[in-house]
């Protein structure tokens, strides 16, 4: 049984959602071409999260198991809706960078990974804490890679210039190609630090 | 193109343009990024990753359409049957529900059609099949086809056409792999980063498409 | 090579994740089992219940609030096509002198009451489309195809909107880019001839290259840039690869291009003209007027 901080810091290296886990990313990839999207998903990822993983500990008890996917996917995907509604009132610039994006947290799969293998077992707290360790866990990478993909592919980071006017730009890292490689990249330094998440050769 | 105009006709023309499209140039994995946790799962052996592929060229291909046919009838601001019946209703803030369960449903006929016809292909495929609900190419291609407000047609395309494109990338990436358990990755890169990094490559390639005009 | 996968999955049976019909199995002849299924079913029914009022009301109370974004951003795009700086908050700066003005995000309605007049134009014979607006689901599929065309006029006193001719207008303007559609506004005087400004409010051009078309330094170069000849027909405007200063400042139908984003470019040069063209038949209209004495 995991202590209580283990459940939050866990999450953070080495049980880290995208790279370890390798959930989750989808939206990784997406929305990392600048800082604000990034750090906006994170925000919507750990709302979506915590809210589904708190919801479905309290009734875990009452849910029948022929449905409890479609439960947990209910319980998401109202989640999603309203950070949706949320975003669209509350900050128009922001729903509009990220369109589609923020919808499809739903079929985020650390979001229902998290639902079905541990809320559904564990207490409103731990849960809670799971879900929010992940959460961040997401967050780090997002903001790695954004930070990463901004700082090279446009010389600025959150839209304040680094190198000045005259930067060319990397425009390979602000492309989906970038994005593929510097996690690859990313990968490739945690798991030559910890050396027991090194896949085994078939 | 000018010279099958006559031949086929602009409409027909439009449609290839949108599949071509949809397959290379704007593909599902490689230019949007969606689909890639069972896109990295799978694509270890490339017998079941075509059969994924192929799995998921047919959910693309019903539920686009069926999706459309939903938010048409009953979920849109203009929806047919609260118009028929002469409410003013709009139901759209549950789109993203119905669009889940339309898709949830969808793959479970199609394990049950697996199970009965192809039961080969259905065990290879195993825990991935289910996953293909929570796949974003899925839900992603309902969302960019209201996104881009296509009609029924367009969105059938699209559907199958988005489909391909993933089953084109996953067959590549899976026979790729299969070449590469054979050289000396570095320990680090081993599996998933190398997987990412060839993926990237990929991308470049298909980007090739992207000044394509017809 | 092995014929199939050496990986044993496990039972389907059991495996975690599996999608469910709610209805489930037939249920059998048990008591037990029907009282199981027939909870399940009020569950399930109880759940969609639940969640539908919890989104309804959620819907409910904030659409407002999201339909007043949207139509702030449309007229905050169309202010800036007539030329102001449109700020979130006042930066005590000077606008540069390609702006018209300054104004704030939260002037930006006011401003539309008190200047800018609305329309709807019949693409084919220039006339104005009486009491429609750009909203208007009837018009939704005329928008789409462009046979119907919204504008805007600027006059500096709405109220003699009908004696005087206005100082200002902005079209809307829309084409294919490289990675999808790109919407934009083109403001021009009242000569029709001169652009007072651009922009492009929505792409799906990629970021640094075809997406340095809603940054200012392409759009200021459009400012008072010329989309009609002198003897009267319009220009075959371009954006141009190479980017020799001279010689685009001195070409009134040329601005310089995004390096490495040729196609957004071609792209943007083809539907200005275009959509420009398309309000022929109004402005024609509007310059036979402003011509005679």
């Amino acid at each position: 049984m995991k202590s209580t901080k283990q459940i939050l810091t866990d999450p953070l290296s080495d049980d880290n959602p995208i790279t370890v886990q390798m959930l989750g990313i989808c939206s990784a990839l997406a929305v990392t071409s600048s800082m604000k999207p990034a750090v906006i998903m994170s925000i919507a990822v750990v709302a979506v999260m915590c809210f589904s993983s708190t919801v479905i500990s309290c009734i875990r008890k009452i849910i029948p198991f022929k449905i409890r996917i479609i439960v947990q996917m209910l319980v998401i995907a109202s989640a999603v809706t309203m950070v949706e509604f949320v975003l669209k009132a509350l900050d128009y610039d922001a729903y509009r960078l990220l369109s589609v994006f923020v919808a499809l947290i739903v079929t985020n799969c650390i979001v229902m990974g998290r639902t079905e293998g541990f809320a559904l077992a564990n207490p409103p707290l731990p849960s809670f804490l799971d879900a929010l360790g992940n959460a961040l866990g997401y967050s780090v990478i997002l903001i790695i890679v954004g930070s990463l993909r901004e700082i090279l592919g446009a010389g600025e980071w959150y839209g304040i210039s680094l190198f000045g006017e005259n930067y060319p730009g990397n425009g390979l890292a602000a492309l989906p190609v970038g994005a593929f490689i510097i996690i690859g990249l990313i990968i490739w330094v945690q798991r030559t630090i910890s050396k027991d998440l090194v896949e085994e050769t078939n | 193109m000018t010279l099958f105009e006559p031949l086929l006709g602009n409409y027909v023309i439009d449609m290839i343009s949108l599949a071509v499209k949809a397959i290379f140039v704007e593909n599902m994995v490689l230019a949007f990024f969606l689909g890639m946790c069972s896109f990295l799962g799978v694509s270890k052996r490339v017998g079941t990753a075509l059969g994924l592929g192929m799995a998921v060229i047919l959910v693309l291909g019903v539920t686009c359409p069926l999706n459309w046919l939903i938010n048409k009838m009953f979920l849109s601001d203009e929806a047919w049957l609260w118009g028929m019946l002469g409410l003013e209703i709009d139901l759209s803030f549950l789109q993203l529900i119905c669009f889940i369960a339309v898709i949830a449903s969808t793959v479970q006929v199609l394990e049950m059609v697996l199970d009965k016809f192809f039961p080969p292909l259905y065990n290879s495929l195993g825990i991935f099949l289910p996953l293909i609900t929570v796949n974003c190419a899925i839900l992603g291609g309902s969302l960019f086809m209201m996104e881009r407000e296509y009609n029924l047609v367009e969105s059938t395309v699209f559907g199958f056409g988005s489909g391909i494109g993933f089953f084109l990338a996953i067959g590549g990436l899976a026979a790729i792999r299969q070449r590469l358990r054979y050289s000396n990755v570095p320990d680090g890169l081993r599996g998933l980063g190398m997987a990412f990094i060839l993926t990237g490559l990929m991308a470049i390639g298909f980007m090739a498409f992207g000044g394509i005009k017809l | 090579m092995p014929a199939n996968d050496d990986v044993n999955w496990p039972d389907q049976r059991e495996s975690g994740v599996k999608t469910e019909k709610k209805k489930g199995d037939k249920p059998p002849a048990d008591k037990k089992a029907t009282a199981e299924a027939l909870r399940t079913l009020v569950f399930a029914a109880v759940t969609c219940l639940i969640v539908s009022a919890l989104l309804a009301t959620a819907f409910v109370a904030l659409k407002p609030l999201a339909d007043a974004n949207e139509r702030a951003f449309r007229q905050q795009n169309v202010i800036s096509a007539f030329g102001y700086q449109v700020e979130k908050s006042a930066s005590g700066e000077e606008a540069p002198d390609y702006y018209v003005g300054t104004m704030l995000r939260d002037e930006v309605d006011d401003t539309f009451a008190k200047h800018v007049k609305t329309m709807v134009i019949d693409a084919e014979s220039g006339k104005i489309i009486e009491g429609a607006m750009p909203g208007d689901k009837a018009l939704k599929q005329r928008f789409k195809e462009k046979s119907a065309l919204p504008l805007y006029a600027w006059y500096d006193d709405l109220a003699l909107a009908d004696e005087q001719p206005a100082q200002a207008y902005v079209i809307p303007i829309s084409g294919y880019g490289l990675w999808g559609t790109i919407y934009g506004y083109l403001g021009v005087e009242v000569d029709l001839k001169t652009i007072r400004a651009i922009t492009f409010y929505k792409h799906k051009e990629t970021a640094g290259l075809g997406g340095e078309i809603d940054k200012e330094w392409f759009t200021k170069q459009f400012v008072g840039k010329k989309i009609r000849y002198p003897s009267g027909g319009i220009a075959d405007f371009e954006v141009v690869k190479a980017k020799k200063e001279k010689d685009l400042l001195a070409n009134p139908y040329a601005v310089g291009g995004i390096s490495a984003a040729t196609i957004t470019g071609d792209g943007v040069e083809k539907f200005l003209v275009e959509d420009t063209k398309r309000f022929e038949p109004y402005f024609q209209k509007i310059l036979a007027a402003n011509a005679a004495p």
